[in-house]
């Protein structure tokens, strides 16, 4: 088991004209997010028990039309965040990919996070993506992309912090053949990195605070 | 693993600052993000803004700084949408014009609501509205125009509900608008601002700031309306205009409070500079510290 995240960066506020945005990148792997909401919504759209969440990834290249990312960011953000306390209104996160060097998913998925605590609107509880692949019998997570091309098979856990403070699965997704004790150790290999995600958004939010509390 | 965290683009003067470049003032145990528990012993505490109930304790619902008032906790964030109370001055922009009422966007969750009845219209100042007025109402405000206003009323749902029945309220023309995050608008009892410089400033509460040649004067006809007269706006003033938006987007660039101190500041302390120069990091970022500091200066000696 390869089990070491690669060097995380992130800059907040990044896009003026978005209510909270990010640049956030995992080793080589760089996305923009913005968020912009919650915001009045057309009567079409506008739901009278919830906040509608209009979530887009777009790739740095090739179709933006869909994207499966989208699912998984829209059923991530509605777990963490309560949707009925903003009726009538909307919220727009957009994820752009600006460079891929493996692990897309999880990068998106922490970069919305991080445009979300940026917005300063409130959720439940911070969230993030652990991205693990298998390469002849191996796990390694966060994988670059040489490592995703050769995998047989990957798994994306979108993961949230319980109520007891440990990591908890909100959505998962895997591509390839898992059986039940290679998921069961591919979710011991998130459970610390996951952690030490959440270590990562406390360790920004206190740099950002110190900066805007003046 | 390695972590490197980086600031917003352009960092705070604040943090040039030897005084207060270390922030220790700030408890680090009292910053949270959300899910985080907020106290240790949730029963002798009641829970306040920023926080939810999870499992007998109370947690963070927003990123920001513990706050405790008494036995009441509760969690203030920096950044957040404008949410309007009663009696502030807002700019809005109208979005729709709807029955009785208009829809305009004051950067708050909800659009505001300005009816029919809380405005003045050409014809008599406080008369009741007909339906001959209900089917001229696109004629009086068009979508995409600005207006003063101020919030009359707070809904249960959050909407806004205005009003623009004073003189000093109304329809915006002939001026720059400058948008700013919320939080950094310094709430005082004037919003309206004449400058000595032959300008107006309206910093609207929600974050928008109107600089005008000068509050547009006012003349009364005969049949009690009152019509706003304007002028040809010469370019010197034209120059000004821009040099006082210059400032606002300097000190919103720079995280400074805007209020009519900070401002009037900006603008003496820019004079010596081209107003091209404020929009240039080198120039604007040395101008900021300068500006951070003298109105540190002014704070201190205040106390």
């Amino acid at each position: 088991m390869a089990g070491r995240l690669r060097e995380m960066r992130c800059e907040l506020s990044f896009l003026k004209n978005a209510d909270g945005s990010a640049c956030f990148s995992q080793g080589a792997t760089c996305i923009w997010a913005s968020c912009s909401g919650p915001g009045d919504v057309h009567a079409s759209k506008a739901s009278d028990e919830a906040m509608t969440l209009d979530i887009s990834y777009r790739a740095n290249c090739g179709d933006n039309k869909f994207n499966v990312l989208n699912n998984i960011i829209h059923s991530t953000l509605s777990n963490a965040i309560n949707l009925e306390l903003f009726p009538h209104t909307t919220i727009s996160v957009t994820v752009h990919g600006i460079q891929d060097d493996g692990s897309m998913g999880a990068v998106a998925i922490n970069g919305a996070c991080f445009a979300l605590l940026d917005n300063g609107m409130p959720f439940e509880t911070v969230f993030c993506g652990v991205l693990i692949v298998r390469v002849k019998d191996e796990l390694i997570i966060d994988p670059t992309a040489k490592q995703e091309a050769a995998s047989t098979g990957r798994v994306l856990f979108s993961v949230c912090k319980g109520s007891d403070g440990h990591p908890e699965v909100c959505a998962m997704d895997a591509i390839g053949h898992w059986d039940f004790i290679q998921l069961e150790a591919a979710w011991s290999l998130a459970q610390p990195s996951a952690s030490a995600i959440f270590d990562f958004y406390k360790t920004v939010m206190k740099r950002k605070l110190s900066v805007d509390e003046q | 693993m390695s972590f490197e965290v980086t600031g917003p683009p352009l960092v705070s003067p604040w943090m040039m600052l030897s005084m207060s470049e270390a922030r220790n003032d700030i408890d680090e145990t009292k910053i949270v993000i959300p899910g985080h528990s907020v106290c240790d012993a949730p029963q002798q505490f009641m829970r306040g803004h920023g926080t939810y109930v999870r499992d007998g304790e109370i947690v963070s619902s927003l990123s920001g700084v513990v706050q405790q008032l008494n036995r009441l906790l509760m969690v203030k964030t920096i950044k957040q949408r404008y949410a309007g109370e009663v009696g502030d001055v807002v700019v809005a922009r109208v979005v729709e014009v709807q029955a009785k009422r208009w829809k305009c966007d004051v950067a708050s969750r909800l659009h505001a609501n300005l009816p029919l009845g809380s405005v003045l219209l050409p014809g008599g100042d406080f008369r009741r509205k007909d339906v001959e007025d209900e089917e001229k109402m696109s004629e009086f405000l068009k979508n995409g125009e600005l207006i003063c206003a101020e919030v009359q009323q707070v809904q249960h749902d959050g909407t806004l509900m205005l009003h623009t029945r004073n003189n000093k309220y109304g329809k915006l023309q002939q001026g720059i608008l400058i948008k700013v995050p919320p939080h950094l608008i310094k709430k005082s009892k004037k919003h309206f601002h004449t400058l000595p410089y032959g300008m107006a400033v309206i910093i609207g509460c929600n974050g928008s700031v109107w600089v005008t040649p000068s509050l547009p004067e006012t003349t009364l006809e005969e049949d009690g309306s009152h019509v706003h007269e304007f002028q040809i706006v010469p370019p010197d003033v034209r120059v000004t205009m821009v040099r006082i938006a210059a400032c606002v987007r300097l000190l919103r660039d720079y995280s400074i409070s805007i209020y009519l101190n900070s401002l009037t500041t900006c603008y003496e302390m820019s004079q010596p500079y081209e107003i091209k120069e404020l929009a240039e990091q080198d120039t604007s970022s040395r101008l900021a510290y300068l500006i951070a500091a003298r109105l540190l200066q002014e704070l201190q000696q205040q106390k």
